[in-house]
């Protein structure tokens, strides 16, 4: 069964037509009270459908498959786990002790973001990367929803497949490798903790690289010992440029580590995905 | 014999025949309500300990004679699996409220939720068992009676 197909049995009716269609939305975004809105192209369009309370809430049902109470975790979080490599995002009203979230209730908003397999998007990486004979470290930056995961799946795709690379793919989100089942090469380390994820990956694994999505300030320590250890690491940032990045504290290490040889800024018009490359 | 006294004694056996069934009616009512008591019972065990899914929860609970019961509830057709069961109109919509409120909230609220229904289930096998004896002996004995009567009166 396809990802499609697997939403479309989680979905209450009245939102069946929307996934329906030969080119699936890439987001649908509900919110209580609010008009449905689908992504397609990067170009958010409102549906004539207003999300009403039952609707979210046979959504829920639906996507947890009728077990709130068994997605807690995840949902504080701010996500819930779907089939096929799917999540969807939610948000609420939390209920925090000494600003630890212990529940979230009255889910209010909800994203649903449909990952598609685009061949080929990663070319001009690819060609950035056999120029230093995948040795060198890179960073992927771009704002929310531009591309990046689907690029470094792609990638992760070729490198694993094409070139035959071991790839330890670092996915805490079951994001990373949706689709990915066919490439023999991956090791894939699903819902690990990244830091975690990176330091057995290194012991164990033996990979030629380690890609992973939305690094932050926790893996510091790990992607550094990665950067040292000869393992080139392929990341991905949200920010909109180089710039933006080098003033940020979560990111600062990291960059002036050199561990990063190649910067790719990515930007989107229309269905296209451009790369910009930046030096540091 | 005649057509009348044949006519007379099938009445008397239908009469009798039906108190018996009315009794068969609330022992089977009180087979169902210990069944569902025990199904809520394993499902606060697998919601408050192991997370488990709902259809998963249901599928998990063992009883080969409620085995479409299970299956219905599985699939979250409540209105299909509580026609199933020999319950009143009345208690068949409670269950329905029941089974249809329930995976919409944290696991705590979901264990709070199953708890107060037990205690109404409790309660409501007590007044069940407390009467079931006599209501089952009345049905019998009033069916049976009638039918007799029925007979004397006309022979």
């Amino acid at each position: 069964m396809n990802m499609v197909s697997c939403i479309k049995e989680m979905l209450p009716s009245p939102l069946y037509s929307f996934i329906d269609g030969e080119i699936p939305p890439e987001e649908l975004r509900m919110r209580r009270g609010c008009r449905v809105l689908l992504k397609k192209d990067g170009i958010s369009v409102a549906t004539a459908l207003i999300c009403t309370d039952e609707l979210m809430d046979q959504t829920l049902l639906g996507l947890t498959n009728r077990s709130f109470y068994s997605h807690e975790d995840t949902i504080r979080e701010g996500y819930i786990p779907l089939p096929g490599g799917l999540r969807a995002g939610v948000c609420g009203r939390a209920v925090c002790e000494k600003g630890r979230i212990l529940q979230v209730k009255d889910i209010s908003s909800l994203i649903l973001r449909i990952p598609r397999r685009i061949p080929h998007i990663e070319t001009p990486l690819l060609e950035k990367m056999r120029e230093t004979r995948f040795q060198c470290g890179t960073l992927l930056y771009s704002p929310p929803g531009v591309g990046k995961t689907t690029v470094l799946r792609e990638l992760a795709c070729t490198l694993s497949g094409k070139f035959q690379k071991n790839i330890a793919l670092i996915d805490c989100r079951g994001e990373l490798s949706a689709g990915l089942k066919e490439c023999a090469g991956l090791s894939v380390f699903l819902h690990y903790p990244k830091s975690t994820a990176i330091s057995i990956a290194l012991r164990t694994m033996a990979p030629d690289m380690i890609i992973l999505d939305e690094v932050g300030a926790e893996e510091t320590e790990e992607l550094l010992l990665c950067g040292n250890g000869g393992v080139p690491v392929v990341a991905s940032v949200h920010g909109n440029s180089l710039a933006e990045l080098k003033k940020r504290k979560s990111t600062e290490a990291l960059l002036r580590s050199g561990m990063f040889g190649i910067f790719a800024g990515l930007t989107r018009s229309g269905q296209k995905t451009n790369f910009v490359f930046e030096e540091f | 014999m005649s057509l009348k006294s044949i006519g007379l004694i099938l009445c008397a056996l239908v009469l009798s025949g039906g108190g018996w069934l009315a009794g068969e009616k609330y022992k089977h009512e009180m087979r169902d309500l210990i069944f569902i008591k025990e199904l809520v019972l394993h499902l606060k065990r697998e919601i408050s300990f192991s997370r488990t899914e709902l259809p998963d929860c249901f599928l998990s609970f063992q009883n080969k004679n409620y085995s479409d019961v299970i299956n219905c509830l599985s699939k979250g057709n409540y209105e299909e699996a509580t026609k199933k069961l020999a319950f009143k109109n009345e208690f068949s919509q409670i269950l329905i409220s029941f089974w249809s409120s329930l995976g919409r909230d944290t696991a705590c609220a979901e264990e709070s939720r199953i708890n107060k229904f037990l205690d109404f289930l409790e309660h409501e096998e007590e007044k069940m068992s407390s009467s079931l004896t006599g209501k089952i002996k009345s049905a019998r004995v009033l069916g049976i009676c009638l039918g007799a009567a029925l007979l004397l009166l006309f022979i």
